[in-house]
């Protein structure tokens, strides 16, 4: 699940085939369908703040974008799932599998092997037996947490507001209102 | 469309390797520079992006001893990336054309990046459609979030150099260290939502 980088990278990159039971497919295209327009499901997902990006797409011909005489159909469908998180994968998974049963259920539940996301054990060996290392990783802010990520964004919309409501305030009033910006952003600090 | 959140774009290419090659792959690949230095940095609004070497997807379930012992027959690579996707191929044959090059000559029918065209086309040929694609910042581009994470750092430093200011000195520390025409390119950069 690693991959060779900097070692002040923080993320880290899984990727993910499974392959998908046959009739579930019916299922599953349209349920994925749903969730691109459905804000609740990414938002449920994206709640972990572990998570910079998440994507998954079912593949069942190679190459995939090619035309029906160029393309080759494979055995089964698979479901191809990516994402990049933080922390260790053991605590990435349980909180995935924790906060996001249903999703983990309604999406993986068609593929093989899948072993339900709790007990959270059998999920991480799961995965781990079948997440494919990078072989070569980059990451424009590798030393940043989604967290982190995420605070900055907040500092930078309340350092902006601020800069334009008081900056031109007589000097108390201008101190009083700093004392407030940084109460209102402790948490992001 | 499903492989865009917000301002950022998933691409997704699944690329057959020549066979014998996959050897010479793995060392083209392990031969990269690494974080900063590494060909993709130089790809303009890149956030994230990787290079997979891929089992032949035949099995049902996963092998009992892992993937890696099963051999490469496909190289994946995918990116997270701000702005259209032809443009981000089109950076890719500009930016860094030798490690393109030496890393996709291993796989079946590739053409190079010498005709940007002929470059495209292969890319979109062997494209995964995206089914679902989620961003923690769906509002965010590249430009945006270092800038933010910039600032965060910068806030922190000078809030501790502040305590014990009065007023006068503290607006005057604050106009030094966030001068007002940084405000304004930090407006355009980052807009308030």
């Amino acid at each position: 699940m690693s991959a060779r980088g900097d070692s002040g990278d923080r993320t880290t990159p899984l990727t993910l085939f499974t392959a998908i039971r046959p009739r579930w497919i019916l299922w599953l295209r349209p349920l994925l369908r749903l969730a691109t327009w459905l804000p609740g499901p990414r938002w449920t997902l994206l709640r972990l703040k572990l998570i910079h990006y998440a994507r998954w797409a079912i593949v069942s011909h190679v190459p995939p974008g090619a035309s029906r005489g160029e393309r080759r159909r494979l055995p089964r469908s698979y479901l191809f799932f990516e994402s990049n998180f933080n922390g260790t994968p053991a605590s990435y998974i349980e909180a995935f599998s924790y906060v996001f049963p249903k999703g983990m259920r309604a999406i993986w539940g068609s593929s093989h092997g899948f072993p339900g996301p709790i007990p959270s054990e059998g999920l991480r060996a799961w995965i781990q037996r079948g997440a494919l290392p990078a072989s070569h990783h980059y990451c424009a802010y590798p030393e940043a947490t989604t967290r982190e990520v995420l605070a900055a964004l907040e500092v930078a919309r309340g350092l902006e507001a601020f800069r334009r409501a008081a900056e031109d305030l007589p000097a108390e009033e201008f101190a009083a209102a700093y004392v407030r910006l940084i109460e209102d952003l402790q948490l992001s600090l | 469309m499903s492989n865009v959140c917000g301002t950022a774009h998933a691409l997704s290419i699944l690329s057959p390797i020549a066979d014998g090659r996959a050897p010479a792959l793995r060392g083209a690949l392990e031969g990269l520079g690494q974080g900063g230095a590494s060909p993709l940095a130089r790809l303009p609004g890149t956030h994230l992006a990787r290079w997979v070497l891929i089992p032949e997807l035949d099995f049902e379930d996963f092998a009992p001893e892992g993937e890696e012992h099963r051999p490469p027959v496909y190289l994946l690579f995918t990116s997270t990336f701000d702005g259209a996707d032809d443009e981000h191929l089109a950076a890719i044959c500009a930016k860094l054309p030798q490690e393109a090059d030496a890393v996709w000559s291993h796989c079946r029918g590739y053409p190079g990046t010498e005709d940007p065209a002929r470059f495209a086309d292969y890319m979109r040929r062997h494209r995964i459609r995206t089914n679902l694609f989620a961003s923690a910042y769906a509002d965010a581009d590249l430009a945006e979030i270092l800038e933010a994470l910039r600032l965060r750092r910068r806030l922190i430093r000078f809030a501790v150099s502040v305590e014990g200011l009065d007023p006068e000195a503290l607006r005057s520390a604050f106009r030094r260290e966030f001068p007002r025409d940084e405000a304004q390119r930090g407006a355009e950069l980052a807009p308030a939502r």
